[in-house]
């Protein structure tokens, strides 16, 4: 998994390539919980392949802290296999889910 | 005396170091059985949630790190996954679904149960034993999942 770091606007956007399981799920902790300590946080998913419990572990984490903090946590770009993955868990109802980068608002 | 049929199967230690060779044997099997790539995420995520619980939890109170066999392939059609640990007795089957009934709000959402939720998802068939076997006692789960012709 490789993360990769931007800004747009008021969001820092996270984009995770690559597969998010047991293994690489603790970067992306350690990267989002620092993100939302100071700015809204975007996670861009256009180019993740997979996702397991683990991962969606992490997004629950990162929604609540988020929650917590009175910012924001959006995902987009999530396809296939992750799109499936986070529909079935049901995570999707307490993200804010866009099309693509430029929705941000 | 051993009347099941002959299916391999490779041991390893089971720990987080380890996963990436149980992983790559099971999709490497997966793909000679013809699974084509989409059902190999759904067989990976499925695999991966079956063989966390052993890392995490099985050996946990032990002080030497355990092993896990795992045994894959196809057979009549489907691709079965077979795990066995000598940890403590632990039956997936026996956990509540933890998508049966959707959290309302973020805050009472349970993020553990997630992962067997999702082998009860990914596969057809489940079966679980705990028992001896050769004069060891052991978790033996057996996972099986239709394979998907190609398109």
């Amino acid at each position: 998994m490789e993360i990769t770091k931007s800004a747009q606007g008021k969001w820092q956007v996270l984009a995770i390539k690559g597969e998010l399981d047991m293994q690489t799920a603790p970067e992306l902790e350690a990267a989002g919980l620092a993100a939302l300590e100071s700015e809204w946080l975007s996670l861009d998913l256009r180019e993740l392949d997979y996702i397991s419990s683990a991962g969606l572990r992490i997004l629950f984490l990162l929604a609540k802290k988020a929650e917590e903090l009175g910012h924001e946590l959006a995902i987009f770009g999530a396809a296939d296999m992750v799109k499936e993955v986070l529909e079935e868990s049901g995570i999707d109802m307490f993200l804010t889910c866009y099309d693509g980068l430029e929705d941000l608002p | 005396m051993n009347d099941e049929p002959e299916v391999g199967g490779r041991k390893f230690t089971a720990d987080n170091e380890a996963y990436a060779a149980m992983l790559s044997y099971v999709l490497d099997e997966a793909e000679k059985a013809g699974m084509v790539e989409k059902q190999r995420r759904r067989l990976r995520l499925g695999f991966e949630e079956a063989v966390a619980n052993i890392i995490n939890y099985a050996y946990e109170d032990s002080q030497e790190p355990g092993e896990v066999w795992i045994a894959a392939y196809a057979r009549n059609g489907s691709f079965f996954l077979e795990l066995k640990d000598q940890g403590k007795p632990f039956n997936p089957l026996r956990v509540e679904d933890a998508l049966k009934e959707r959290p309302q709000t973020l805050q009472e959402t349970k993020i553990g149960g997630l992962g067997i939720a999702f082998m009860r998802r990914v596969f057809d068939d489940m079966t679980y034993h705990y028992g001896a076997k050769d004069g060891l006692y052991q978790n033996h789960m057996i996972l099986g999942m239709k394979i998907t012709s190609p398109a």
